[in-house]
């Protein structure tokens, strides 16, 4: 078998863990126990890794807000001091098998949702919805004070129980078929969780009412998930996360596994080149923001992990699903499906799972396959959240993966593989 | 009024006698425009062959 061969084979694998995964939300537990690799005195962020030295300020900023909530320093003076001093151990999310959303901070108490894909037999934790939206904002948006911090408390001990209690009465939520439905309701899951929204409602609110818990209780947490927006978008990193992981390590695969960027430098991962990134200058997202004040100028380049949804064919891959989140950016019905047609040409291959009908009843493509984006010279469309230089989101909005990306992967896959050495 | 003659160009195409029928290549936003004002047209979603690199060519040779 020649190596074209051996590449289309490992792709047709890879793509399957991404098409005919199998998702269920299990359990809600503190990282420390569901994050592989996690360890004490360790924090993890979003994107490709980089210093505390060359962090952005959001970032700093979720160092020393996960300092002081695990009680690893009495203030934020002393909290830098640790970190400087290289007592505590700094990773990308992306290197285990979770998801740094937004500035994607996580430590060992932060309690995070478990997703089992049980085809692909690997698990997931994602960062939970932060609830409402609130005057303090929210950790996830490179923001932090004691208010912020009590809320990730609250979270934990009086909203999760019940949350918990139900997951180990009915086994666990089917992620897969709130995604699919969803995706025909005006949702590509990355922008847009309105109808996952409603159909998660519609199967865990039933489920939360019939536990034998006080109603004021429970009342707390069925506030808190219907009341928060876009609160499915958790899951639905979870799910593309877990799937993402199988494929990680399949040897001879050119697909990609991670689209991430941590507001310096945007990276990718390759399945048959596990552990490495290939970066470049992170991109700035061109969109809508949420209020007049804002300009490009107050934009943070390209932070956070919620590209993971891309990597399993939603989000931008997903544009002829939600024409709604692209007219959000002027675009109209005929640019949101040629989004997506244009997405084919990059793709290994369609999910059958994700019928769209402003596709003519088509699959979505899915599975980006490096060596295409480098043929076409079609970069992926990623769809996000704009961030402010000094925290909370100002807008949404897309950008393109950078070549330079895909340049230098293609450039390690072939010192791995090439026989022309 | 004399009619002014017709070129050679115009009597092989027709073009000022028929309304224009046009294949749009590249920018939708002519072809929108275009489709706006009733005039039949078509748009073709091509784009240049994009070049990469000497070298970024030749490993796309060996390994697509």
């Amino acid at each position: 078998m020649d190596v074209k061969q051996r590449i289309a084979e490992a792709n047709q694998q890879a793509a399957e863990c991404l098409t005919e995964n199998n998702p269920y939300w299990v359990d809600i537990r503190p990282a420390g126990e569901c994050v592989e690799g996690l360890e004490d005195h360790m924090i993890l962020h979003s994107g490709p890794p980089v210093d505390y030295e060359n962090m952005v300020m959001l970032h700093r900023r979720g160092m020393v807000s996960a300092m002081l909530f695990e009680g690893w320093a009495k203030d934020e003076k002393e909290a830098v001091e640790i970190i400087r001093s290289g007592e505590i151990k700094i990773d990308s999310a992306l290197n285990h098998n979770t998801v740094g959303a937004g500035t994607g901070i996580i430590t060992k108490s932060v309690a995070m949702n478990v997703i089992e894909d049980r085809r692909n037999h690997t698990t997931a934790a994602t960062f939970p919805a932060e609830g409402p939206v609130f005057q303090g904002g929210f950790c996830g948006w490179g923001l932090y004070n004691e208010g912020i911090a009590e809320n990730l408390r609250y979270m934990r001990e009086e909203l999760f129980p019940p949350m918990r209690e139900m997951l180990a009465k009915n086994g666990g939520i089917a992620i897969k078929p709130i995604l699919a439905e969803s995706m025909q309701m005006g949702d590509e899951n990355h922008t847009r969780q309105t109808a996952a929204d409603l159909l998660f409602d519609k199967q865990v609110l039933p489920e939360l009412f019939e536990l034998d818990l006080p109603k004021e209780q429970i009342m707390h947490t069925v506030k808190y998930i219907v009341e928060t927006p876009r609160f499915f978008h958790c899951y639905g990193q979870g799910a593309s996360r877990a799937a993402a992981i199988a494929a990680d390590g399949m040897e001879y695969s050119t697909m990609v596994t991670a689209v991430a960027g941590n507001g310096v430098e945007f990276g990718i991962k390759i399945a048959s080149l596990p552990g490495q990134w290939f970066t470049a200058k992170a991109p700035m997202m061109k969109g809508r923001y949420t209020s007049t004040k804002y300009t490009e100028k107050d934009q943070l380049p390209w932070i956070g992990d919620s590209c993971v949804v891309e990597v399993a064919g939603m989000g931008g891959i997903a544009a002829a699903a939600s024409p709604i989140v692209c007219n959000l950016r002027g675009m109209t019905l005929q640019e949101s499906i040629a989004q997506s047609r244009e997405m084919e040409n990059i793709c290994i291959t369609c999910n059958p799972n994700y019928v769209i009908p402003n596709l003519d009843f088509d699959c979505l493509p899915v599975g980006i396959d490096m060596r295409l984006v480098l043929k076409t010279g079609i970069c992926p469309a990623i769809h996000g959240g704009m961030f402010s230089y000094e925290g909370g989101l100002i807008g949404a909005g897309m950008a393109r993966v950078p070549m330079e990306c895909f340049q230098k992967a293609m450039k390690a896959f072939a010192a791995k593989y090439s026989d022309r050495k | 009024m004399d009619q002014k003659p017709e070129t050679n160009a115009e009597k092989k195409t027709g073009i000022y006698k028929d309304k224009p029928a046009v294949a749009n290549l590249g920018i939708m936003l002519f072809y929108q425009a275009l489709a706006d004002q009733g005039c039949k047209c078509v748009q073709i979603n091509w784009i240049p062959e994009y070049k990469q690199s000497e070298e970024i060519e030749e490993l796309l040779d060996e390994f697509l």
